[in-house]
């Protein structure tokens, strides 16, 4: 398992120098520079643009500006932002937080409720309890996020004024925006454990379980879950760049202070160090997560060896 | 033999193993409505001039915001512009966004494929490997770094989304033709001497169009959802054309107090992406080869 996980550390390094690589190239092909964004309408005189650039250090050749990014990242420089001089770290480090707790929260929302859902449809198998939720996890992933986002403040705090419609705080800020990007997530998974679930249910283990006198009760959880979470904990694994996706869109609705609405300002202002640590960190948390889907679905299925 | 294996639920399951031909019948309504909603949003699209109570531009500063009356039959936005009007002309960009996008992912995509997937190689593991890392990356990011690089417009929505749409029609092609590769037929074409080109286009194409068809109908379905997620993000069709993003986009300061102007375009969106969605399960159903046998028809 340590072997595995070494391994999987130094693959892990060169993929993300290559998107390093990727984002600076991209970052530096954004029309304009963050001089131009911090002047607006009026632009300086050449002189003090240039005393600029040499102060933000972007008057070096560029593959220069990038050899010397990489090594001050390693040596845990992130630098800072360009227009505010908060600490890059600093900045990302909250807002990956928040990010992480928002969509933590929603995954398990979406899951725990996905289950039940796909549960309910094999246990009623072909009636209409189980047309009823497979039209409802059609429905639930064709809606535009932000419109179920705004439909959730105008039910929530605009009529009822239950819960705030946007901010930080405390948890009453978590509900709305996590129900949201649960409602997106809900009817994938749901979607894909009901498949899981009818696959497993046709294995021959299953049929020996029925066959030695199992109740189906203990079949289900013992043999049929327990195989239909592996597929569940993959796909989410496989879709957690989706995921953050849904959670940049969500936390633009609901103003909440997470990686997406740090990315998307550091695109719009040019801010360098913050959009390439931004993107870094958001590309490292989605590789993590596929080495824990790697590692947990070693753990729920035996056949899978995870040394080699 | 699936059909000879009996499941828990034994009775309900087992009566449906029998079916590996789903009749065309059985999901005719699920079939039908799609498409004639399809049909008719291409209609109106087609007919928009001719329909369409007001000129999706056309704004009369002295009925801004008012709501559902008989002259604006869905109220009117910020501008005075009739919504029932800007809903029916948003019918085009809809379009245009779904057909040009699919027409520029699923022949790249499927050629990557293909290129993998059948010749395989160097090629495939440096292609393959570049997918799989292009697919770590969060697909907002990619389309943001486009808009915002080549600049807003729908053009440029339609270049990012296509370029996520790319990596996913590659890999299924793969897929499909690494699948039907193993099959007994491309070894008895190939002993009577087919050339790849002749084994590509009359014996592999014509096998993996099905699974194809039905992705292409899911990235219809994304494709919408997309656009309106740029639009929305103020990055989409530029005004005064109306996209169903782009009419939320604007209204976003007025929903608390005129919410349809938010509700309409939403549901215009949900009913026509939920629409294809079904229309995608049902045909997965029903075209999907890998899905054809017993249970996993559903």
């Amino acid at each position: 398992m340590l072997k595995y996980l070494v391994k999987r550390f130094f693959i892990t390094i060169p993929t993300l120098i290559l998107i390093l690589l990727l984002t600076f190239i991209l970052a530096r092909s954004l029309p304009g520079d963050p001089i131009t964004v911090m002047y607006g309408e009026l632009q300086p005189p050449p002189e003090v643009r240039e005393a600029l650039e040499r102060e933000l250090g972007l008057d070096k050749p560029i593959i220069i500006q990038f050899l010397l990014h990489i090594y001050r990242m390693m040596r845990g420089d992130w630098g800072r932002s360009i227009h505010t001089g908060i600490p890059t770290f600093e900045l990302i480090k909250e807002a990956f937080i928040s990010t992480l707790i928002l969509t933590m929260t929603s995954i398990l929302i979406a899951s725990s409720l996905g289950l039940l859902l796909s549960y309910l449809s094999i246990t009623h198998y072909n009636t209409r309890a189980d047309k009823v939720i497979r039209v409802f996890s059609i429905a639930t992933f064709s809606f535009p996020v932000f419109w179920w986002g705004f439909i959730l403040i105008l039910v929530f705090s605009v009529y009822l004024r239950l819960l705030p419609a946007g901010g930080k705080g405390g948890i009453e800020h978590l509900v709305l925006p996590s129900i949201t990007l649960a409602t997106v997530n809900l009817g994938m998974i749901t979607r894909v454990s009901r498949a899981a679930l009818l696959e497993v249910l046709m294995q021959d283990h299953v049929i020996l379980a029925k066959a030695k006198g199992l109740d189906t009760k203990a079949i289900m959880l013992k043999h049929v879950i327990r195989n239909a979470l592996i597929t569940i904990i993959t796909i989410i694994g496989l879709r957690f760049g989706v995921l953050l996706g849904g959670a940049v869109i969500t936390e633009t609705v609901f103003a909440y202070p997470g990686m997406g609405k740090v990315i998307i300002d550091s695109i719009f202002s040019r801010d360098y160090p913050i959009l390439i640590g931004g993107v870094f960190v958001a590309s490292l948390a989605i590789m993590v997560v596929n080495i824990i889907v790697d590692l947990v679905y070693a753990l729920l299925d035996p056949r899978v060896k995870v040394g080699g | 033999m699936k059909g000879c294996k009996i499941g828990i639920y034994g009775r309900s399951i087992k009566k449906h193993l029998f079916i590996t031909k789903p009749s065309w019948i059985a999901g005719g309504l699920s079939i039908l409505i799609p498409v004639a909603y399809l049909v008719l949003l291409i209609l109106v699209a087609i007919l928009a001039d001719y329909i369409s109570p007001h000129h999706y531009a056309a704004g009369n500063p002295s009925i801004r915001l008012s709501p559902p009356s008989p002259r604006n039959w869905l109220g009117t936005d910020h501008l005075g512009r009739d919504v029932l009007s800007r809903l029916i002309y948003g019918t085009r960009p809809l379009i245009y966004v779904v057909v040009t996008v699919l027409s520029i992912a699923i022949p790249i995509g499927v050629l990557i494929g293909i290129v993998t997937g059948y010749f395989g190689g160097v090629v495939d593991l440096v292609v393959s490997r570049t997918i799989d890392m292009f697919m770590v990356f969060p697909t907002i990011l990619i389309a943001l770094f486009i808009v915002a690089i080549l600049g807003p417009g729908l053009d440029k929505v339609i270049i990012a989304i296509a370029i996520t749409e790319i990596p996913i029609f590659a890999r299924l092609t793969r897929a499909l033709i690494l699948i039907e590769k193993e099959h007994v037929y491309i070894e008895a074409a190939k002993a009577l001497g087919a050339g790849s080109r002749e084994m590509l286009i009359r014996h592999i194409l014509p096998n993996i169009t099905g699974p194809l068809l039905v992705q292409a109908t899911f990235s219809a379905s994304s494709a919408i959802l997309w656009e309106a997620a740029l639009s929305f993000l103020g990055l989409g069709v530029q005004p005064p054309t109306p996209s169903w993003g782009l009419m939320m986009y604007e209204v976003r300061r007025y929903f608390r107090t005129q919410p349809y102007l938010m509700i309409w375009p939403g549901l215009a969106i949900f009913t026509t992406v939920f629409m294809l969605n079904t229309l995608g399960e049902k045909l997965r159903d029903l075209l999907d080869p890998r899905l054809k046998h017993g249970l996993r028809h559903i």
